[in-house]
């Protein structure tokens, strides 16, 4: 009788609909709730980590030294034709033509073409775009008097996700030939990880790639505090893998660079230093850049 | 996700026409329906050619004979969502479109023709009255009805023999085809052109595209098999295994763009627009008085391997059920039977607070009707019988509430469709009348 009874409790139990316990968690811990989940309404005042100014010795500086902001607009053509931002923090020592120049990259937006195939940077692979700073030096305007002078300063090179033994001409790593890949984010993928959304992806994805950027800039100090002009920049990177299939058509969309990127350089001081440590670095800049430059009104 | 945008999303799914299955939601036939699905070991004509085929060989039936049923299925789902908090939402209500759809069914004595005596056969067929099918697709995330949408959208069509091997045994076969769908889709992009308005500096871009579609449908058999013992004349036994099947739909989708100067663009897909799985169905019927049987089936249904609308298995989420039904036949005078039925249908599917969202609920069923005999009420030589039948499926109401250990953070947690969580459920009341004749 009990064993009957076992047995029809046992079918029972079989066919008694969903069992929680064929489904696994995908996660059992969730040490800070929400953390990801974009920004807290009340985050408070931002953390901005301690970088100090360049020990660089001022002594007879230029008119034009300082810090400055730079936003560069590159225009690509991704199917149709779209706009890149790429935000940079520029530390310039001037002593007549010469110039003593620090470039570091702050923010690069990816082109994309909206609501179709977005790539963009974390802010995991942000904080490691900020350490790819470069440094020159040399005549880099073409008059003692800064204002009205022309401003050439040598094309700043970014790569990512790769190490290249000439990293301004050697091809990018490939996912069949990836021995060059760098896990720059240590995230434990080739290349760096970025996000990724488009059409036809259920949710946000990932891909891992290798990347290249060259901005070479070519302008004019408009006034000491202003600096503009032309760009001509290079971007290619190369996908070495990806989360989901739903990226592969997105990965095999070209990228052309097309005439008419420019830039502007702000001066940024006393007002921009959120932590007021004598230094306004890439986390303030990024904070700032909205209010430095931004979107132009279309046109009535 | 605010409440507002919850509202809408809720809202938007729920609006989306929702449908019974015909088969076992509604009943195949205003007998089938008035039984509540207790029917494997009873005479029910030709709609056991999908209960139990073995069935087809039951009754009473004169030599030779031949039967044509046509019948009207009509069935009006009231379903509503509302959001876990309370809100006042009335958007979130459904108010989905009713469905109408025509089952022609016949039988007859094919073994009249070659001496055997016993062996019917039958075929049916059960159509949408609008189209003979029409399909939505949806992520899974997107909430929506999982067992009320498109499942009568689709055309079946079913062949079958029932033999009475000895006046103790019969056994049935039957083939079950539903109509899979394969699209391919090929686009040549001839240019695109951006605009941008002078006003707003809002940027338009048109393409201008050539699309060519090639379509093909397929059919898709699954088998039915049964078996009807009757150890004594009023007793009856039953048992059926009803093959899986769904309703496949893949293909994909090329757009050329190099006449343009753009790439290409592509991608592939495949859903399942409805999903029956295995099921063995244990049924019996008694025959208390000459006015009176009572019926019972327990269906075993193999849930647990069902994929969703997207094809994914989803496990865990699907589950075995066990389905009992009962039925009870009254003649209340020579030539007009009542009838009623209940059945009890577990949600096979919960979202477990996981990323779907998928509505199923728990299911009562009582159903009554009605079965009038012309010939034999009236005396006269009118060899049809009329009937009808009305179910309510009563869906219990169910709450789903996410669960952050469902998804890999809390981004995707927050931005799911259903987040925070969302109660549903309803009645689904449909009607079947038809008319069968027979000679």
């Amino acid at each position: 009788m009990v064993t009957r009874f076992a047995i029809v409790l046992s079918v029972l139990a079989l066919a008694c609909g969903p069992d929680a316990g064929d489904y696994p968690y995908e996660r059992t811990e969730r040490v800070d709730a929400g953390t990801d989940a974009g920004a807290p309404p009340d985050a408070g005042p931002p953390e901005i980590p301690d970088e100090p100014l360049e020990d660089w010795d001022t002594t007879d500086a230029g008119p034009l030294s300082g810090i400055f902001a730079v936003d560069v607009r590159v225009k690509a053509k991704v199917v149709v034709e779209v706009e890149a931002r790429q935000l940079f923090r520029l530390r310039i020592l001037q002593r007549g033509r010469h110039v003593r120049l620090r470039t570091q990259p702050c923010r690069i937006d990816l082109p994309a073409v909206e609501g179709v195939a977005e790539l963009s940077i974390p802010p995991a692979l942000e904080a490691v775009l900020q350490t790819k700073a470069v440094e020159d030096e040399g005549e880099l305007l073409d008059a003692d008097e800064p204002v009205g002078a022309a401003f050439t300063p040598p094309p700043a090179l970014i790569v990512l996700g790769a190490e290249l033994g000439d990293p301004a001409a050697d091809p990018l790593p490939t996912p069949d030939d990836d021995a060059r890949a760098l896990d720059e984010d240590d995230d434990g993928n080739p290349g760096v990880t970025v996000d990724a959304e488009t059409v036809l992806c259920r949710r946000p994805e990932r891909a891992y790639l290798a990347l290249r950027a060259v901005a070479d800039l070519a302008g004019t100090v408009e006034d000491l505090d202003t600096l503009s002009g032309d760009v001509t920049p290079t971007l290619e990177w190369s996908i070495l893998g990806v989360t989901h299939d739903c990226l592969a058509a997105a990965a095999e969309l070209e990228i052309e660079i097309v005439p008419g990127s420019t830039f502007r350089a702000l001066r940024v001081g006393d007002d921009q230093d959120i932590d007021d440590n004598g230094n306004v670095s890439c986390p303030e800049i990024g904070i700032v850049a909205d209010e430095l430059f931004p979107e132009p009104e279309p046109d009535p | 996700m605010s409440r507002l945008a919850l509202a809408a999303v809720l809202a938007l799914a729920t609006a989306a026409p929702a449908r019974a299955d015909a088969e076992n939601g509604l009943g195949l036939g205003p007998r089938a329906g008035a039984l509540a699905g207790a029917v494997g070991a009873t005479p029910i004509g030709s709609s056991a050619v999908h209960y139990d085929p073995a069935a087809l060989a039951l009754g009473d039936a004169e030599p030779g004979f031949a039967e044509l049923a046509v019948a009207f299925l009509w069935a009006h789902p009231l379903l509503w969502v509302e959001g876990v908090d309370g809100q006042e939402a009335p958007e979130l209500a459904a108010d989905p479109e009713p469905t109408a759809a025509l089952l022609v069914g016949t039988r007859f004595d094919l073994g009249h023709a070659f001496g055997l005596r016993g062996l019917h056969a039958a075929f049916a067929l059960y159509t949408p009255a609008a189209h003979i099918f029409e399909y939505d697709n949806h992520p899974d995330d997107r909430p929506q009805w999982l067992m009320w949408t498109d499942r009568t959208q689709h055309l079946s069509v079913w062949a079958g023999l029932g033999v009475r091997v000895t006046e103790w045994l019969s056994l049935g076969a039957s083939v079950r085809v539903l109509f899979d769908i394969e699209l391919f889709t090929t686009g040549r992009v001839l240019g695109v052109e951006e605009t941008t308005d002078p006003r707003t500096g809002e940027m338009t871009v048109s393409a201008e595209t050539e699309l060519g579609e090639e379509l093909t449908v397929f059919g898709r058999a699954s088998p039915i098999l049964g078996a009807v013992v009757t150890p004594v004349p009023d007793l009856s036994f039953g048992l059926a295994w009803r093959g899986a099947t769904r309703v496949d739909d893949w293909g994909w989708a090329r757009v050329g763009g190099e006449a343009a100067g753009l790439g290409n663009l592509g991608y592939v897909y495949r859903f399942s627009h409805y999903y029956r799985p295995h099921e063995i169905a244990l049924s019996a019927a008694w025959e208390v008085r000459t006015d009176l049987r009572l019926s019972s089936e327990l269906t075993w249904a193999m849930w647990s391997r069902a994929v969703g609308g997207s094809f994914d298995r989803l496990p865990g989420r699907f589950g075995d059920t066990l389905v009992p039904a009962v039925g009870v036949e009254w003649a209340v005078r020579p030539g007009l039977d009542v009838l009623a039925g209940y059945r009890f249908v577990r949600a096979p599917f919960d979202n477990l607070g996981g990323p779907t969202n998928l509505l199923d609920n728990d299911r009562h069923e009582p159903s009554v009707g009605m079965e009038i005999a012309l010939d034999r009420l009236t005396g006269e030589d009118l060899p049809f019988v009329l009937s009808w039948s009305f179910r309510l499926a009563a869906l219990s109401s169910r709450e789903e509430r996410k669960d952050w250990r469902r998804f890999e953070s809390d981004a995707d947690l927050t931005h799911n469709p259903g987040y925070p969580g969302y109660r549903h459920g309803g009645v689904v009341p449909s009607a079947q009348a038809g008319v069968e004749a027979r000679w």
